[in-house]
C-alpha cells in the first residue's frame, strides 16, 4: 500500500514538472521543451550527421562507467586491505598517495589522453582512478583499524599475516566497501563524463559537451536526461546489491557486537 | 568416550581419570617493564617464579593491572619477557606462537562473518590440519561436548554470550593444545551463565586434561575451578602466595559452594589479597 503511494506520488510528480515544464513560463532558449525534445530524442536514437546514434553514446557511457568501477573498487579495494596490514608499506606509500589524491580529479584528464588517446580506455581510466581513490581510502581506514582483539586471535590461533587480511581485514574492509559504494558508483560516472567531454567522440559526456558548443539546448537537454536516468539506475543497482551483501554476512561488519 | 551430560559429572566413574596431555610450564625470573604514554616506565610484573605441573590447573588472582594478562601473552608467545625465560615442556617461549598453547581471551573473539563450525576450526586450518578426518571428527566431538551441535551453522549473533563463550572455548581447544591460557574469559556473564559453562570447562579438562592457566578477579571462580590459586600483589607484582585448593575431583561447580574445603580455601585467598587493596 504504502510502496504503490510513493509510486503513484513520483509518477504523479513527474508528470507536473513535464506539465510545466511544456505549457509552463519556461524560457525555450535555455530549456527547451518536451514538444521539441522528443522528436529530437527519436531522431538522435538513429543518429545525425556527424553524431554517432544516441543509443551508442548511452552503452559507450554505460560501459565505461561499469568497467571503471569495477576496475576501480577492484583495485581500491585489495590494495586497501593490503596496506591495512603492512604498516611499513602503508606509510611509505601514504605521501603519493595523498598527493595524487590531492590532484584536482578534472586534471588528470589531459595527462590521460596524452597517455591513452581519445576514447574507451581514457574514460575507463578516469573514472577507474576517482572510484579508486575513494574506495582505497575508505577501505584502508577500516581495515587498519580492525578489531585489535581478533587479530590477536589469530595470532593466538597461529595464523600468518595471510590470515589476518583473509579472515579479518577483508570482512571489515567489505563493510566500509558497502558504505563507500553509493558514492562510488555516482563518481564513476562523474569520472566517464568528465573524460568525455573534454576527450572523446562518443559518450554522453561528449554529447553535452557538443551541444554547448552548437548552442543546442536539446541536445543539452537530452543528455542531461540520459545522464540522470543511467544514475537513477545505478543507485537502484547498488541498493540491491547493498541488500543482497547485507544478507550474506548476518551481523555487524565491524565486529564489535558486544551482549 | 562416552559424552556425559553437563549435571552428570558427579556420576562419573573416578576410577577413569583420562590421560595427562598437558606440558609442565615453568616460569623464571619473569620481569616486565611498561613506558606509560606520559612516557614514564612502570615496573608491571618484577620476579615470577612459577612452575605448573603438566595438566594441572591453575589459577592467578591479583589486583587489576597488576600484570596478569602481560604474564599470559609472555606465556603465549604474544609478547616477550624482559627479564627470565618461559618453558613449556622444557622448550624456551622466545616471543613464538606455537601450536602447544591455545588462548581463551576476555573479549569476544569469535569472528562474526563465519558460522560456528569455521570459527572452531579456524587454529586448525591455520595449522593445514583442515581437512584431516581427524580434525573434523575434533570439531564434531566438541561441538557435541559443548551442546553445540544444534547451532553449527549459525552466527555468532545469532548466540546468547554464554553460548559464544562455549563457541570460543572449543575455538582455543580445537587445536589440541598442550598449555590452555585463559585471561578472564567469563568475565562477562552473569551468575547463572558463568556457573554452567564452569562446569562445561571442568568437564573438557576432565577429558583432556592440558595444562590451563587461569585468570580472574572472581576467587569464588579462583578456588571453584584451582589445583592452585596463585596470588599476585599490586604493581610490581610478585607471587604474594600459593593456595593449594583441596577440593576432591571432578568437581561440580554447584555443589562445590557447600563444600567446608572450598569454604576455608576461599577465605585463605581473600585474606591473602585482602593486604593488596588499601592505598
Amino acid at each position: 500500500m504504502k510502496k504503490l503511494a510513493v509510486a503513484a506520488t513520483q509518477i504523479l510528480l513527474l508528470l507536473m514538472i513535464a506539465l510545466y515544464w511544456q505549457y509552463g513560463s519556461v524560457e525555450t532558449q535555455l530549456f527547451s521543451r518536451p514538444s521539441i525534445i522528443i522528436p529530437r530524442v527519436v531522431e538522435l536514437w538513429h543518429g545525425v550527421i556527424g553524431l554517432p546514434p544516441l543509443w551508442r553514446q548511452v552503452s559507450d557511457t554505460l560501459q565505461a562507467t561499469l568497467l571503471g568501477l569495477a576496475l576501480g573498487i577492484g583495485l581500491g579495494f585489495s590494495i586497501g586491505v593490503v596496506f591495512a596490514e603492512f604498516p611499513v608499506i602503508r606509510e611509505s606509500a601514504a605521501p603519493y598517495l595523498n598527493a595524487i589524491n590531492a590532484v584536482p580529479r578534472v586534471a588528470w584528464v589531459p595527462v590521460l589522453t596524452m597517455m591513452f588517446g581519445f576514447g574507451l580506455v581514457t574514460k575507463i581510466i578516469m573514472s577507474a582512478l576517482i572510484v579508486f581513490l575513494v574506495v582505497f581510502f575508505n577501505v584502508l581506514d577500516a581495515a587498519t583499524h580492525a578489531p585489535e582483539h581478533l587479530l590477536r586471535n589469530v595470532r593466538a590461533l597461529g595464523g600468518s599475516r595471510w590470515a589476518s587480511v583473509r579472515d579479518v581485514r577483508i570482512w571489515v574492509g567489505l563493510g566500509a566497501l558497502m558504505a563507500a559504494l553509493p558514492s562510488a558508483v555516482a563518481l564513476a560516472l562523474v569520472g566517464v563524463v568528465f573524460a568525455e567531454s573534454l576527450a572523446a567522440e562518443s559518450g554522453l559526456g561528449s554529447l553535452m559537451f557538443n551541444a554547448m558548443h552548437a548552442n543546442d539546448t536539446r541536445d543539452l537537454m537530452i543528455s542531461a536526461i540520459m545522464l540522470a536516468a543511467i544514475g537513477v539506475v545505478l543507485a537502484g543497482a547498488v541498493h540491491v546489491l547493498q541488500s543482497w551483501l547485507a544478507m550474506r554476512l548476518p551481523q555487524d561488519l565491524r565486529g564489535d557486537n558486544h551482549e | 568416550m562416552t559424552i556425559q551430560r553437563l549435571r552428570s559429572v558427579e556420576a562419573r566413574p573416578p576410577e577413569a581419570p583420562a590421560a595427562v596431555t598437558g606440558y609442565p610450564v615453568v616460569l623464571k625470573g619473569i620481569g616486565k617493564t611498561f613506558l606509560t604514554q606520559s612516557g614514564q616506565l612502570v615496573k608491571a610484573i618484577d620476579n615470577i617464579d612459577l612452575e605448573i605441573e603438566a595438566g594441572g590447573f591453575v589459577v592467578i588472582v591479583g589486583p587489576s593491572g597488576c600484570g596478569k594478562s602481560t604474564l599470559l601473552n609472555c606465556i603465549a608467545g604474544l609478547e616477550k619477557t624482559e627479564t627470565g625465560t618461559v618453558t613449556v615442556n622444557g622448550h624456551q617461549v622466545g616471543g613464538r606462537v606455537t601450536d602447544d598453547v591455545g588462548y581463551m581471551f576476555q573479549q569476544d573473539t569469535l569472528f562474526p562473518w563465519y558460522t560456528v563450525e569455521k570459527n572452531i576450526a579456524l587454529g586448525l586450518r591455520y595449522a593445514g590440519k583442515l581437512n584431516h578426518a581427524e580434525s573434523r571428527g575434533r570439531v564434531d566431538h566438541l561441538l557435541e561436548m559443548a551442546d553445540l551441535s544444534s547451532v553449527r551453522k549459525s552466527y555468532p549473533s545469532e548466540l546468547s554470550g554464554g553460548m559464544r563463550r562455549r563457541v570460543a572455548l572449543c575455538a582455543a581447544l580445537a587445536i589440541q593444545p598442550r598449555v590452555l591460557l585463559m585471561d578472564e574469559p567469563f568475565g562477562a556473564l552473569d551468575t547463572f551463565t558463568k556457573a554452567s559453562i564452569q562446569q562445561y570447562l571442568l568437564k573438557f579438562w576432565d577429558s583432556l586434561r592440558p595444562t590451563v592457566i587461569f585468570v580472574t578477579h572472581d576467587l569464588e571462580e579462583a578456588v571453584t575451578l584451582a589445583d592452585r590459586v596463585v596470588v599476585l600483589s599490586r604493581r610490581p607484582a610478585y607471587i604474594k602466595e600459593i593456595i593449594e585448593v583441596g577440593i576432591d575431583r571432578p568437581r561440580d561447580v554447584y555443589a562445590v559452594k557447600d563444600t567446608p574445603e572450598f569454604l576455608t580455601d576461599y577465605r585463605r585467598t581473600w585474606r591473602a589479597l585482602g593486604g593488596e587493596f588499601d592505598h
